[in-house]
């Protein structure tokens, strides 16, 4: 079986409702339902002149990924996202249908690594910058590129940031999640030395037959990442296992040896 | 302050998304670019089509005519009134 290990040593979450670690806690107790809809955070760490570039998007995704960032200088990340900032793109081509001149600001902005760029520009960080979109998988494809990116530097760490919301109107939104917006961003280490109390997980692809049986189990409609952060706060729990249409993925969680 | 300078100042505003910036914020005669209120050229590039939109005033990107006008506050003001005035 192919397997990868990666240790998360840090994560911030947003969605509607539920931010501070204790409110997370809450809701991975099921004692805390996210609100349908919220004014996205303020992003507090991105200086005023760069924040008020951000969308709804990529204020909760920086408020999220920017005290990560900034707490460990140099740190390459990569930036996954299904829909990316699709308002901008709408709006756009709104813009093209009725002949319209194109804002410059919506153009630059409507890049999928646009709201990376914007970190680095915050922080003054020029490391390295991926951006992934992906169907469905998200999650794992995205600790996945993060944790081959990880290894390559020599601090053996990797910021891996996901997050996506609902489709702008015209597009139907109940045909494709999610079905409110979330922001999860995640500092994984691959090594022998992760700090203490990091959580190790073991990635592992699943058979085409196993692939199967979990795609018909699969239930609900939460985001994968949100899936990621109740595995990594209930103790009970030891693997999640994330199927899409191409692919099944286990995360289970390692035992620590204690030294 | 002018009826004009109000006007320039609120529409730097409104299409710059400006959020935490007012009208008396922006100083008339301070430069609008790097220093003073610290715009960028995407900043520059948004502008002209905004000053293109509201009072049909066409700007060659590259010129140092352009430059000119963008200098400050004072002399969008000169040029919105000379383009009126030709009209």
């Amino acid at each position: 079986m192919n397997t990868i290990q990666l240790t998360i040593n840090a994560w911030n979450a947003w969605t509607p409702g539920v931010e501070t670690r204790e409110q997370w806690d809450e809701w991975a107790e099921d004692l805390r339902t996210p609100l349908d809809q919220a004014t996205a955070p303020k992003a507090e760490g991105i200086p005023p002149m760069l924040r008020r570039r951000l969308s709804s998007l990529g204020k909760m995704a920086l408020a999220v990924a920017a005290p990560l960032a900034r707490a460990n200088p140099g740190i390459a990340s990569v930036f996954c996202s299904q829909h990316g900032e699709l308002e901008r793109t709408v709006q756009l081509l709104t813009e093209v249908a009725g002949q319209q001149p194109l804002s410059p600001t919506q153009f630059s902005l409507s890049v999928h690594n646009a709201i990376g760029g914007l970190l680095s520009m915050a922080t003054k960080d020029p490391s390295p910058m991926t951006a992934l979109a992906c169907e469905d998988g998200e999650v794992s494809a995205a600790l996945l590129e993060a944790a081959l990116i990880a290894r390559e530097q020599d601090n053996r760490q990797a910021l891996c940031v996901i997050y996506d919301e609902p489709l702008p109107s015209p597009y139907p939104r109940d045909d494709m999640p999610p079905a409110r917006p979330y922001a999860l961003a995640l500092v994984i280490y691959v090594g022998d030395n992760p700090a203490p109390g990091a959580c190790p997980l073991e990635l592992q692809v699943l058979s085409p037959d196993t692939a199967q049986g979990a795609l018909l189990a699969k239930g609900g409609d939460e985001p994968e990442a949100l899936q990621l952060v109740r595995l990594l706060l209930l103790q009970k729990q030891q693997q999640l296992t994330l199927a899409s249409a191409r692919h099944t993925w286990r995360w289970c969680k390692l035992q620590v040896t204690e030294p | 302050m002018n009826a004009l300078e109000q006007e320039l100042k609120q529409l730097i505003i409104d299409t710059l998304d400006l959020e935490d910036i007012s009208v008396d914020d922006i100083i008339s005669d301070e430069p609008l670019f790097v220093e003073g209120l610290g715009l960028d050229s995407i900043d520059a590039l948004e502008l002209g089509l905004a000053l293109q939109k509201r009072y049909g005033i066409k700007l060659d990107a590259d010129s140092e005519e352009t430059k000119k006008h963008f200098a400050n506050v004072m002399s969008l003001v000169a040029l919105v009134t000379e383009h009126q005035a030709g009209q």
